[in-house]
């Protein structure tokens, strides 16, 4: 969490991190994240895409997320602030900033900053 | 000769047991010192070929591995810390103490 | 300049519910943060003759410059206070996510002053204050105090909590947070005394550093540091990583220095059994870890009460398996897994709670002590579990227990004769750490001089027990321990876990401070800044009364450890104060243990000659 901020926001600031950890001792902790492919609510949408499409990308009446190359990206100059991703997302991965503004995970571009930090691997990339 | 080895913290959970009695020949070579007495390396080889578990992984070449601690203990003479087996020959009646690090917490 | 001290600490008047800011100066500036703030600050403001529980007394709670950034293993949080179990100034740490969370709170730290009217939960968000009835959690664990201030303030807040014990002011009552503990020296009872239950921080601020590429790369230099000795299977704090701090324990008791049966043996025959090793084995489920640490000690395991419920503990530590183990012969670690969990829940220090029962259960095998309804001999769960219940409690036996073992042996002996003084093992009324003066002749030094009594984490353990020094010989002794002393002080300036140090250098130190903070501090001065602390504190405990008498062991140190493993190792009275003498001079202090005016000039502190009132 603290990678994953410092990254984005170039401080430490675990509110504004992309990926969320919390711990519920002795139960397993909950991970808030965005998987990209690996999403449990994919479904197909041809209207919108001609591969399947995540839940998030659904809900948003702007059409503000979309998934490039498996990488779903919500775009700020569209979004409404209407949050309406942020309840369809099963993982709670999105989150809407000060003004309303959804953000999420971006992936780092394909070199997520996390992974390598974490001490344990608890975190990988897998190809979808 | 015959040595007995007291296995501690890693070590003993490693091999299964705390105690392990051994007879050491000297295995020639670098091993052996000129009156043909067996050293504390001796030792720890044939210890290493016992070992129930698995290797002990004690050594490193002819050396300790990093992080182990080796003890002699002789009757009346206390333990004293051995840091370089292949150069020390085994006493007579001297329990070998083998043991991970410690520091406080 | 941004850097990760935010020059902000913020003072609450329980009494008249007002908060404000704290004053943060050069001078204080000049002592870092975490251990160097709060002593400052304590010493600045509280007589050192002070009643600990009257509302005169501080509880300031401190972070330092590489909290909450990315430094690995800095996680710790730091409670200064006026202890009620020693009558010294306490410094006292607990790991956890906590210390991070202030941070983010956009500030370093919280002064707690006077007494609140009614008991109250306080909610610290951002640097705002705000008070909360804390009715409906009195009398409840620490653990439930906690799941309802998540529950009231909201999942994401971290926390901090006194149980039965510190609302009783248990002498050795602690202070928890979220699994880990503000463990030594009574900080509990002074937030019971402040009538302050609990107390939740929310922090949603971010946090830099002012050099933010320097302190990247200093940082992954250190993780590369620690991911390497991890990676050595026989690495100390690479076994911390895999079994927990118990790694250990088989070597102490090999080489005859685990205090069993009270400290009268060196060996405990059960040792194998309660061992990491052999929780890792039966009982660990996971490691967790604390803010930003890659070595997770904490070791999480779930297991089988003996009544049949399942249940969890994070832990047992390596100390404790010392004091609510070997030291009652208890060799059941499912028993022990229980007596943890009941000080978990009254909120009482292992240790010192511990080596209560464990002169307790010797008194009573000799007679002298009894309990109605409850048998009390050594290794017997029911009376181990029973004797700690009513310590938290303060019922029948348990209320002179609460005192620490020094106060209930004085208060035994008034009937039963001084010979029972000797067998409580403590120093300044702390109850003794793991380890055996008499084994360990250098951290028998290290116990007598420590600041707060009887304390491990400024002794030469490591090099001691590994025979890499002679540990039943004096000579050098008073320079090493003088020298860990001043170096662990500056480290939890910082505030450092005790094990970052175990795998770093210390010259690494002001060079992840002078990137963080932009102040720049020599190797020299860093370590100079511990020595300045350790005598201040010094000065403070000389003004409470305490002098070289305190400095001294319990009788039973000078008769030989029983057993053949401990080689009837002992401590001659003529060597032990020949051994402080020579602390004393190495410290340059008089032979009283106060230090001179020279000594106090050389470190800038000629101001503070009046506080030790002599």
């Amino acid at each position: 969490m603290g990678a994953c901020s410092l990254v984005k926001t170039g401080r430490v600031s675990l509110r504004e991190s992309r990926i969320r950890i919390l711990r519920r001792w002795p139960q397993t902790p909950r991970f808030e994240v965005c998987r990209f492919d690996d999403c449990p609510g994919l479904s197909d949408n041809p209207g919108l895409s001609d591969n399947p499409i995540q839940p998030c990308i659904g809900a948003c009446p702007v059409e503000a997320i979309a998934n490039r190359g498996g990488i779903v990206l919500i775009d700020r100059e569209t979004c409404t602030a209407c949050g309406a991703c942020v309840g369809a997302c099963p993982f709670g991965a999105i989150l809407q900033d000060e003004e309303g503004l959804a953000w999420k995970c971006d992936f780092c571009g394909g070199t997520p900053a996390c992974v390598p930090e974490c001490v344990t691997a608890a975190l990988t990339v897998r190809e979808a | 000769m015959t040595v007995r080895f007291e296995l501690l913290a890693l070590f003993r959970h490693k091999a299964g047991t705390g105690e392990i009695e051994l007879e050491v020949v000297p295995a020639g070579g670098r091993g052996e010192n000129a009156a043909g007495i067996p050293t504390v390396l001796d030792a720890l080889r044939c210890l290493e070929q016992r070992a129930e578990a698995g290797s002990l992984g004690a050594l490193e070449g002819d050396r300790l591995r990093k992080g182990v601690l080796l003890f002699g203990r002789s009757p009346g003479a206390g333990m004293r810390r051995i840091l370089e087996p292949a150069g020390e020959p085994l006493g007579p009646a001297e329990t070998l103490v083998l043991s991970t690090a410690m520091e406080g917490g | 300049m941004p850097g990760s001290m935010h020059d902000r600490i913020i003072r609450i008047d329980l009494t008249n519910r007002k908060v404000s800011e704290q004053p943060v100066d050069e001078e204080l500036g000049s002592y870092l943060g975490g251990m160097g703030y709060g002593t400052k600050i304590l010493v600045d403001e509280v007589p050192p003759g002070v009643d600990p529980l009257a509302p005169e007394n501080l509880l300031v709670l401190t972070v330092g410059p590489l909290t909450g950034t990315m430094a690995p293993m800095h996680p710790q949080s730091c409670v200064v206070t006026k202890s009620p179990l020693s009558g010294t100034i306490l410094n006292s740490y607990a790991g956890g996510f906590l210390g991070a969370e202030i941070k983010f709170a956009g500030i370093d730290g919280l002064v707690l002053a006077g007494r609140a009217s009614e008991w109250v939960l306080l909610l610290v968000e951002d640097g705002r204050v705000s008070f909360h009835s804390a009715e409906a959690v009195m009398g409840l664990a620490t653990g439930e105090t906690e799941a309802y201030m998540k529950r009231l303030f909201g999942p994401d807040v971290r926390t901090l909590s006194i149980g039965r014990a510190g609302e009783k002011a248990v002498a050795m009552a602690s202070v928890f947070s979220e699994t880990r503990v503000f463990g030594r020296g009574g900080a509990g009872a002074v937030l019971g005394s402040k009538r302050v239950k609990g107390i939740a921080v929310r922090g949603t601020r971010g946090l830099e550093v002012a050099r933010p590429e320097e302190f990247a790369a200093l940082v992954r230099e250190n993780m590369e540091l620690i991911r390497k000795a991890c990676a050595e299977e026989y690495n100390l704090v690479g076994m911390f990583s895999r079994v927990g701090t118990g790694a250990g324990m088989g070597l102490v008791n090999g080489r005859g220095g685990l205090a069993t049966r009270n400290h009268e043996y060196g060996t405990f025959a059960g040792a194998a059994e309660i061992d990491g090793f052999a929780y890792a084995k039966n009982f660990y489920t996971r490691p967790i870890a604390c803010f930003g640490c890659p070595v997770h000690c904490g070791m999480l395991h779930t297991f089988r009460r003996h009544d049949g419920s399942d249940s969890w503990l994070r832990g047992p530590e390596y100390e404790t398996m010392y004091s609510l183990g070997s030291d009652v012969l208890n060799g059941d670690p499912v028993a022990l897994a229980e007596a943890n969990q009941v000080c978990e829940e009254y909120g009482m220090d292992t240790l010192t709670a511990g080596v209560a029962v464990a002169w307790a259960l010797e008194m009573a095998e000799e007679g002298l002590l009894r309990e109605p309804g409850l048998a009390l001999s050594f290794g017997d769960r029911e009376a181990i579990l029973g004797l700690l219940h009513k310590m938290g409690e303060r019922e029948g036996i348990g209320d002179l227990l609460a005192e620490g073992p020094k106060r209930a042996a004085e208060r035994l002996a008034a009937q039963a004769g001084a010979g029972v003084l000797g067998r409580a093992m403590q120093i300044k009324n702390s109850g003794f750490a793991a380890w055996m003066p008499r084994r360990m002749k250098g951290t028998g030094l290290a116990f007598a001089t420590s600041n707060r009594g009887a304390c491990h984490k400024r002794a030469p353990i490591g090099a001691e027990i590994t025979g890499q020094i002679d540990m039943g010989s004096t000579e050098g002794k008073a320079v090493l321990v003088k020298e860990i002393q001043d170096r662990v002080n500056a480290i939890f300036t910082l505030i450092s876990c005790r094990f970052h140090e175990f795998v770093t250098p210390v010259e690494v130190y002001p060079r992840l401070v002078a990137a963080a903070t932009g102040r720049c501090v020599s190797p020299a001065e860093f370590l100079r800044l511990g020595e300045r602390i350790w005598n201040l504190e010094r000065l403070f405990n000389l003004g409470a009364g305490l002098g070289r008498a305190d400095d001294g062991l319990p009788e039973r140190c000078y008769e030989p450890i029983k057993g053949e493993s401990s080689e009837g190792a002992v401590f001659g009275r003529e060597e032990f104060e020949s051994m402080l003498d020579e602390y004393y001079e190495v410290r340059g202090w008089d032979r009283e243990g106060v230090p001179t005016e020279a000594k106090l000039r050389e470190l800038g502190l000629a101001s503070y000659r009046g506080l030790a009132g002599r």
